[in-house]
């Protein structure tokens, strides 16, 4: 992936988060794909799901398509 | 001559009752969209239960794009990086060996692998496409996707994560996610699979629309 950065997120309850954000400015995978299904259904949601179903983690994963 | 219509009136009606029960049935369990439809890459409305979480995924993308129109301005194509030239900080060759070990399992779940060299980053895109295009179902799709994931770790070491770390101290799991991310970025997707709560990504227009297998649409994705 490309550049990325930690930063602070709203997380449950309204609270800030410090450090528990990622923000990835370019993803490889998308970029090259070209595809938002693509992105949404064989990476974002089974990642979500691996994250909470079997890490007990409870991430989103919010992505921004853009020109 | 009475006897017979009234049997082919029950015969009419129970073959309809017959069809509205298996139509309601693949709706709930997402077989509604067509192949056709996949094919020709048309925006795919879902037609799940109004609670499943997919289905106000994709709605919600669908309105914010009906709506907005475009999202977030990005950078410019031209500035995307060479991913083939960054390396990850345990060196190319492990980066490979991610990268092989990541594309075996993902061709096992699409029961297909691409001739191109195991090294070769643009197998992994078709293999996702492939995975796309083969089936229909985006349920059988994730599905599968989570297998991957999955087949990546030993069976035992998600679940230790998550009674050590994640159910007695989410924060500090949460938090650890992130540096982790930040050491293992590497040109593979496998670093992508750290990402949380955030990301933002650009592509081109054009190159969202030339794909042929289910394309959504472009617009920003929120819960």
């Amino acid at each position: 992936m490309g550049e990325s950065e930690i930063n602070d997120v709203e997380v449950d309850g309204g609270m800030m988060g410090k450090s528990q954000g990622l923000l990835v400015k370019r993803c490889r995978f998308l970029e090259e794909s070209g595809c938002a299904s693509v992105c949404v259904n064989s990476c974002k949601v089974p990642t979500q799901n691996f994250f909470m179903q079997d890490m007990g983690v409870s991430r989103d994963r919010h992505v921004s398509f853009a020109s | 001559m009475s006897l017979r219509f009234t049997m082919g009136i029950f015969k009419r009606s129970t073959v309809g009752i017959l069809f509205a029960l298996i139509s309601s049935l693949a709706k709930v369990h997402g077989y509604s969209q067509s192949r056709a439809c996949a094919r020709k890459g048309a925006t795919i409305l879902p037609r799940l239960h109004a609670q499943d979480p997919v289905s106000r995924l994709e709605t919600e993308v669908i309105k914010t794009t009906a709506k907005t129109g475009s999202t977030v301005p990005g950078p410019p194509v031209d500035t995307k990086p060479d991913y083939a030239n960054i390396i990850g900080p345990l060196g190319k060759r492990m980066d490979q060996v991610f990268l092989s070990v990541f594309r075996g399992k993902l061709a096992e779940q699409v029961g297909v692998d691409s001739s191109l060299p195991s090294t070769d980053f643009k197998a992994i895109t078709d293999l996702a496409g492939a995975m796309n295009a083969r089936f229909t179902n985006r349920l059988e799709i994730q599905r599968r996707a989570h297998a991957v994931l999955r087949a990546l770790f030993p069976s035992w070491l998600p679940r230790s994560y998550a009674v050590l770390f994640s159910k007695p101290f989410p924060a500090v799991s949460a938090s650890c996610l992130q540096p982790i991310t930040i050491q293992s970025r590497t040109n593979q997707k496998f670093s992508c699979f750290f990402n949380t709560i955030q990301t933002a990504v650009f592509v081109s227009n054009e190159r969202l629309g030339d794909k042929n297998y289910g394309n959504l649409a472009h617009g920003r994705i929120g819960d």
